[in-house]
């Protein structure tokens, strides 16, 4: 084997890491949005939990050098706004859009805030150390994905480990059963005894759960963080996910590498310098997000009942 | 107390700033008031304002050297931020009643853009080259292209009477035309309006387009009247607390000229807060997403009250 070829075995396999490493917060995001519109109910608002998740994953890793301590915490951190997304959509019946706009902006109040409070103080070098590779015995000596999809932290393997549960949960379980029921039918889910709202809380809890992660993943392998908006829309790209993949785990899952390449090829031009102005390059995932949208437009039927809040009939 | 108090209402300064930030805000909501009248999720009135500023400035920049009077600059470069915002929310609108693309996603996505677009700009073509190493800026507008001062010694402009005076126009259409029965009806149900012979896309179209121009429309306002250049920090935004105006505005564009000052009140207010107490900059941010998430709450609850009597 030359010299160049193992040279390029090397560069492939350092970007196909990378892409997964960016890939991984909105692919959280994307499962848990699917998991939360098979119930009927749209969060918009992932984008900010994903913020909550973050900025909780990013203060516990700072402070308490554990990082994975700070993913429990951005877990956790997600499911409580979900909670209160929940409230708002299913208990309160609230339009499900504007619930999630409200939780967008309490989840972009609440990241400001909490950076300026927490890490104003303590001058420039906020930095956190990434998570371990892990790489698995014999699997990672194959060449090319070896040192990349077998050499991953113990979150980007969480991510497809989830992958694989929410595809169970809903194909192959009475949770998901119910949870498409309620998502097509709610009053006929109700007729038959479903709890209707219970099923969403739940849905809408979970969701919200992995979207945590997601944030937290964001800023613990960003290991730095940005006191804005560190998320700049991801939670929105996952949401439009959930289009491209048809509310189907998998696709919405693998959908969300499109734009970890998307990543990769703005920061790759940064680094290689380009005729592109640095700008347009971070415009790339918007205007990516934009065109899917129109190519896989009216492509898919949504669940039927998406985006109603359920109100049982009386009398 | 004492600061927030001296930043907004307790000094003629304080009031004059609130007022000063009330008046693009208003702009924004009233469109977004019609907007979500309609029941389309436009969130991208940040997006908007900042392409209304942009065309603003390519036209002012061409003038830079020999303006034009007042008289025509003004209202020329006003009409064009507002077709700049009326332009940048056509992809969206568009995309939603052509193919049903969920609007508050790709309005997100175009604010993204525009502030890219924008911070392109300000370091490219529109930077002011004049001082070697300049900031990120574009050249100082002349005085002809400046909203006329309203109260002396403030910088309270004329903006602030268009403002209030759309505001009212906008109720009247909302209210007492046609169109804005149409677009009421859209907003409670598409599925009647369509029925009763109503062209619910054209409509949709229309809340659209014109939230869009208003969106511009305020961001023309805060460049000509407050800014007098392109800054990164056109993108503050504005565009965003406008959302939250609109909805404790009640989503009624009389309501919405008090909501806005009061978050001009907020605004102004805070920075004077933070610059007293050197409490953090982001506080203004965290209580816009509390008071968007109170006033979802409280207004289940007032429904529920009304019903219940």
């Amino acid at each position: 084997m030359s010299m160049a070829a193992v040279l390029d075995t090397a560069a492939i396999s350092g970007l196909i890491a990378s892409m997964l490493e960016l890939s991984v917060p909105m692919a959280f995001a994307a499962l848990g949005e699917v998991l939360s519109e098979r119930g009927g109910v749209i969060n918009l608002g992932t984008e900010g939990v994903m913020l909550v998740g973050a900025i909780s994953a990013f203060s516990a890793s700072f402070f308490m050098h554990s990082n994975l301590l700070g993913v429990v915490l951005g877990a956790l951190a997600g499911a409580l706004i979900g909670l209160l997304m929940a409230f708002i959509s299913i208990t309160l019946k609230q339009d499900q859009i504007l619930s999630g706009l409200g939780i967008y902006f309490l989840g972009l109040g609440l990241s400001g805030f909490l950076y300026e409070a927490l890490f104003s103080e303590i001058g420039s070098t906020i930095r956190i150390e990434g998570l371990l590779k892990l790489p698995i015995p014999l699997l990672s000596q194959i060449p090319v994905l070896g040192s990349s999809l077998f050499s991953q932290d113990i979150v980007e393997y969480l991510s497809f480990v989830m992958l694989v549960v929410v595809i169970f949960v809903i194909g192959r379980t009475t949770f998901g059963l119910r949870l498409r029921a309620v998502g097509e039918n709610p009053s006929a889910a109700d007729t038959l005894g479903v709890n209707v709202a219970r099923v969403q809380y739940l849905a809408v809890v979970a969701g919200a759960t992995l979207a945590g992660i997601g944030g937290a993943y964001l800023a613990i392998s960003s290991h730095a963080f940005q006191a804005e908006n560190i998320t700049a829309g991801r939670g929105f790209i996952a949401v439009a996910m959930v289009y491209f993949g048809k509310w189907r785990p998998a696709r919405a899952f693998f959908g969300t590498f499109l734009f970890g390449a998307a990543y990769l090829l703005g920061a790759f031009f940064q680094v290689v310098g380009s005729f592109i102005p640095y700008y347009f390059l971070l415009m790339i995932p918007y205007v990516l997000t934009l065109a899917i949208l129109v190519a896989i437009a009216r492509g898919a039927r949504q669940p039927s009942a998406l985006g109603v809040p359920y109100t049982r009939e009386s009398g | 107390m004492d600061a927030l108090y001296r930043g907004t209402i307790g000094t003629v300064a304080g009031f004059a700033e609130s007022i000063v930030q009330a008046t693009p805000l208003m702009l924004m909501a009233l469109g977004l008031v019609i907007a979500f009248r309609c029941k389309v999720w436009n969130i991208g009135a940040e997006g908007q304002q900042v392409f209304g500023a942009i065309l603003v400035t390519w036209f002012v920049l061409q003038l830079l050297k020999n303006p034009w009077s007042a008289y025509a600059m003004i209202p020329i470069a006003l009409v064009l931020s507002l077709l700049g915002g009326a332009f940048f929310v056509a992809i969206p609108a568009v995309m939603k009643s052509r193919l049903g693309i969920n609007e508050v996603i790709t309005t997100i996505m175009m604010n993204y853009v525009a502030i890219d677009a924008l911070n392109w700009l300000v370091r490219g073509p529109f930077q002011d080259r004049s001082i070697p190493g300049s900031y990120p800026e574009s050249p100082l507008f002349p005085s002809e292209s400046a909203l006329p001062i309203l109260i002396n010694q403030t910088n309270v402009t004329i903006g602030i009477i268009i403002s209030i005076a759309l505001c009212v126009i906008g109720y009247y259409i909302l209210f007492k035309s046609p169109l804005g029965y149409s677009i009421r009806a859209v907003g409670l149900n598409p599925v009647a309006a369509k029925t009763s012979g109503m062209n619910v896309n054209l409509v949709m179209n229309y809340a659209m387009i014109l939230s869009g121009a208003l969106a511009g429309l305020g961001g023309g306002v805060y460049i000509l009247g407050v800014t007098h250049e392109l800054l990164p920090e056109q993108a503050s935004g504005l565009g965003y607390t406008a959302v939250v105006v609109s909805l404790l505005g009640n989503l009624h564009p009389l309501g919405v000229i008090f909501a806005s000052v009061f978050f001009g009140g907020l605004i102004s207010g805070m920075s004077s807060i933070e610059r007293a107490l050197q409490i953090p900059r982001t506080l203004s941010l965290l209580s816009q997403g509390i008071i968007i998430v109170l006033i979802l709450i409280i207004q289940v609850f007032a429904r529920y009250e009304i019903r219940r009597t």
